[in-house]
């Protein structure tokens, strides 16, 4: 740190002469830094035009540019307000989308973590024939596009699989019936993430050193014993990464939940908030009051999650960027 | 409300089972060594239990509990009478939790997957080559109207690429650069160098022209994804590698950073809300409240409705997913160029070679693994890109895009059979980066 103050102490003199050279030398100098603030002012514009008008009255945010708030500082919670209300039938009824949100997000994360952990310990540390395919399967389950499930998943959970052999009808699925409701949308999020958290728990768990695995089978643990004693506890750091990723992910998914919650009018009972702001955005297009104040509400808490918690959802990105 | 406490118990249930199966499949195969007949007679009733409920195909006798409590019953007396008569010899008894394991562990993970994708996967492939509801063989008739279709798929257009503007600039520019880089290298006698910083941004330049010019001139919601593909992922890997270059151990690089990033936590939805409105048009008689037109018109042109102007309001909706996609290309890319070891950093210092030279011959060979990571996953997300062209044109204005498109065919023409095959479109389009990630992976568990 020291020798970098020197530096900069000697610097000063030397540009300090009034030479031509000098001045063209430091303005060159600040130009990267220049470009870079540029770059960051033009990325957060966007979302500070719409922050700014969901706080401005209707007739101002349609009136007028959101920047001209500077000399005309009028704020209102009105359109908070609004976009919160039941009353009347194209009401946008946030809150309750938001609890929608968290029925679909809250079982999408917890469930497959438990699910992926299995997987992934036995993948790190058993013996097993086969075991290094079923593991590049998985690899490969990564980069599959979503929509190769869609079709079939909508079929599966309306109408069960079954199979017809010998004039009996076998139920290989049943027939749960869950077209429209959030548990369809859950379930088929559990099956998505598992691929990007088997990965991310088995490159974690697999670099766990050695000799904590083989000094638990000295003193007799069994395979189950070694992992809620101490594959469990050791993994948290690789855990809260991956629930993060889900968390985001789920949260902002738009494509499952409306396979299998459809958008039109009667759809909208269980719909989370990507739907609903999806659906305002089409049926109240001019509605910039509205728009803008459900759309922040949308993106407050995964920007909450992500402004507290960026180092952990840093982390999975890292260790999971083949994911697709 | 209700929806949460409905899905909290199915939560509740699904973690029940899944636990309860871990649990009870360890201790059951534990008693195998010491206790075999035991083992027998409860994995055989098991056994016919699963059988049982398979086979039932609901509402028989006894609300259809008859044919699971058979099979269990029949299963624990053969297993029972029959196996438990038989143990096997004691090492082989003692091997049944060791080899049974694995299976345990893995096969909540494996049939969640083989549900929800491999047999998913699988069907969509068969459904693709079927009719509409998927009641008869059709052979590759799905897929030949996929490019007979002119709103999918057409090369009318092409010719045109030849004569347009911005093709014939970029053709000049891309010679130009290459003659003044052979003659160089001629000169020189150093060799041709194309890796050079000159001939690479002339030639990516010439390359964003030609592919501008082709976007102009090429119509088809296959097309369409393939400027997706080409233009967000080149683009978000250019800026994100100039922005964690440029905040590499600059004042305020956290910040700026987080705020580069940010828009990676907001929903596809929601950024193409906050887009809409950057976009906003209002007649000219009235102000103008969206800040691209407010700036167009404050620099002398007419408002403009952005995203309903055939051929570029493809450029304005893929601005969106550069917008969003450059903080994880930066993220990642940043990290990469921590990593350069600094010896070999100062050592170029030493060597007298300016900012640019470091970069070029010093961080760039060092993070090229990471850029092809960093632009193998751009590609497998842009190309299922859906939420920003629904939301911004609902695919109007031939904004189309592959994913879209299958949505529609799906459940407006219900068409499962051209649906299904252009999600194999997707697939198969993923399949080569699919054998990369695979290669990436095996590589790193033999180092």
């Amino acid at each position: 740190m020291s020798a970098v103050v020197t530096a900069d102490q000697a610097a000063v003199p030397q540009l300090a002469r009034p030479s031509v050279g000098g001045v063209l030398h430091r303005w060159l100098g600040a130009v990267p830094s220049f470009v870079l603030w540029g770059l960051v002012v033009l990325w957060s514009v966007p979302t500070v035009g719409l922050l700014v008008s969901s706080f401005r009255a209707e007739d101002a945010v349609k009136g007028t540019g959101w920047w001209t708030v500077g000399t005309d500082p009028q704020l209102t919670t009105a359109n908070y307000r609004a976009v919160f209300s039941t009353s009347g039938s194209d009401a946008p009824n946030m809150w309750h989308h938001f609890a929608n949100s968290l029925a679909i997000t809250i079982p999408a994360t917890v469930i497959p973590i438990a699910i992926a952990a299995f997987a992934a310990y036995a993948f790190a540390w058993m013996d097993f024939r086969g075991r290094h395919w079923l593991f590049i399967g998985v690899v490969a389950l990564l980069a599959v596009p979503f929509q190769m499930s869609l079709i079939p998943l909508l079929q599966l959970f309306t109408g069960g699989a079954h199979l017809t052999l010998f004039g009996q009808t076998m139920t290989l699925f049943p027939d749960l019936d869950l077209a429209g409701s959030t548990t369809a949308v859950w379930l088929t999020h559990i099956g998505f993430g598992l691929p990007l958290a088997i990965f991310l728990l088995h490159n974690f768990i697999a670099s766990l050193p050695s000799d904590i695995f083989e000094a638990a089978r000295i003193d007799g643990a069994d395979h189950p014993t070694i992992f809620w004693r101490l594959v469990v506890p050791l993994s948290v750091p690789a855990l809260a990464a991956f629930a993060i990723f889900q968390f985001l992910w789920v949260w902002n998914d738009y494509l499952v939940a409306r396979t299998f919650l459809g958008s039109g009018g009667s759809g909208l009972e269980n719909a989370p908030m990507t739907i609903r702001l999806a659906t305002l955005s089409g049926s109240r297009g001019q509605d910039w009051h509205l728009l803008t104040a459900a759309a922040f509400v949308s993106i407050a808490v995964p920007l909450a999650v992500f402004f507290a918690l960026q180092r952990y959802f840093v982390r999975g990105l890292l260790a999971g960027s083949v994911k697709g | 409300m209700g929806q949460l406490i409905s899905t909290l118990t199915g939560a509740i249930v699904i973690i029940a089972v899944t636990v309860g199966f871990f649990v009870g499949a360890n201790a059951l195969v534990d008693l195998a060594p010491r206790r075999f007949s035991l083992f027998a007679t409860l994995a055989s009733a098991v056994i016919g239990a699963v059988v049982g409920v398979i086979v039932n195909s609901g509402g028989w006798f006894l609300g259809g509990l008859l044919w699971p409590l058979g099979g269990a019953l029949l299963g624990a007396l053969v297993g029972g009478l029959l196996w438990a008569r038989h143990p096997p010899p004691a090492e082989r008894r003692w091997r049944i939790p060791d080899r049974s394991r694995p299976f345990i562990f893995l096969f909540p993970a494996l049939s969640f997957l083989g549900i929800t994708l491999v047999v998913p996967t699988i069907r969509t492939i068969y459904l693709s080559f079927r009719s509409r509801r998927g009641d008869e063989l059709k052979g590759v008739e799905n897929y030949r109207s996929v490019f007979r279709d002119e709103t999918l798929f057409s090369i009318k257009g092409a010719g045109d690429i030849l004569t347009s503007r911005l093709f014939l600039v970029g053709l000049v520019i891309a010679l130009a650069a290459l003659a003044i880089t052979v003659t160089r290298g001629i000169t020189t006698r150093r060799g041709v160098d194309l890796s050079a910083p000159t001939p690479t941004v002339s030639l990516t330049t010439a390359a964003i022209l030609v592919l501008l010019a082709a976007m102009g001139s090429l119509h088809g919601v296959i097309w369409n994804n393939i400027f997706w593909v080409v233009f967000v992922t080149g683009l978000s890997t250019i800026i994100g590698l100039a922005i964690a270059v440029l905040a590499d151990r600059s004042r305020g690089e956290s910040v700026a950073k987080a705020l580069i990033f940010m828009p990676m936590a907001i929903s596809f939805v929601g950024a193409s809300v906050i887009w809409r409105f950057v976009y906003a048009f209002t007649p000219a008689s009235r102000e103008q409240i969206g800040l691209l037109n407010a700036t167009w018109v404050g620099a002398g042109g007419d408002p403009q409705a952005w995203v309903q102007q055939v051929p570029w309001n493809t450029m304005f909706l893929i601005v969106i997913m550069i917008w969003i996609q450059t903080g994880f290309a930066m993220v990642v890319l940043s990290s990469a160029i921590k990593g350069v070891p600094s010896e070999q950093l100062e050592a170029a210092k030493v060597d007298g070679a300016s900012e640019v030279q470091i970069f070029w011959r010093v961080t760039v060979p060092h993070i090229r693994p990471t850029i092809a990571v960093v632009a193998t996953t751009l590609v497998i997300t842009v190309l299922k890109v859906y939420d920003i062209v629904k939301v911004m044109t609902s695919g109007e204005f031939g904004t189309n895009v592959i994913a879209n498109r299958m949505f529609d065919e799906v459940f407006i023409n219900r068409n499962t059979g051209l649906g299904s095959a252009l999600a194999v479109l997707l697939f198969v389009a993923v399949v080569p980066l699919m054998v990369l990630n695979v290669r990436r992976v095996r590589r790193g568990e033999q180092a």
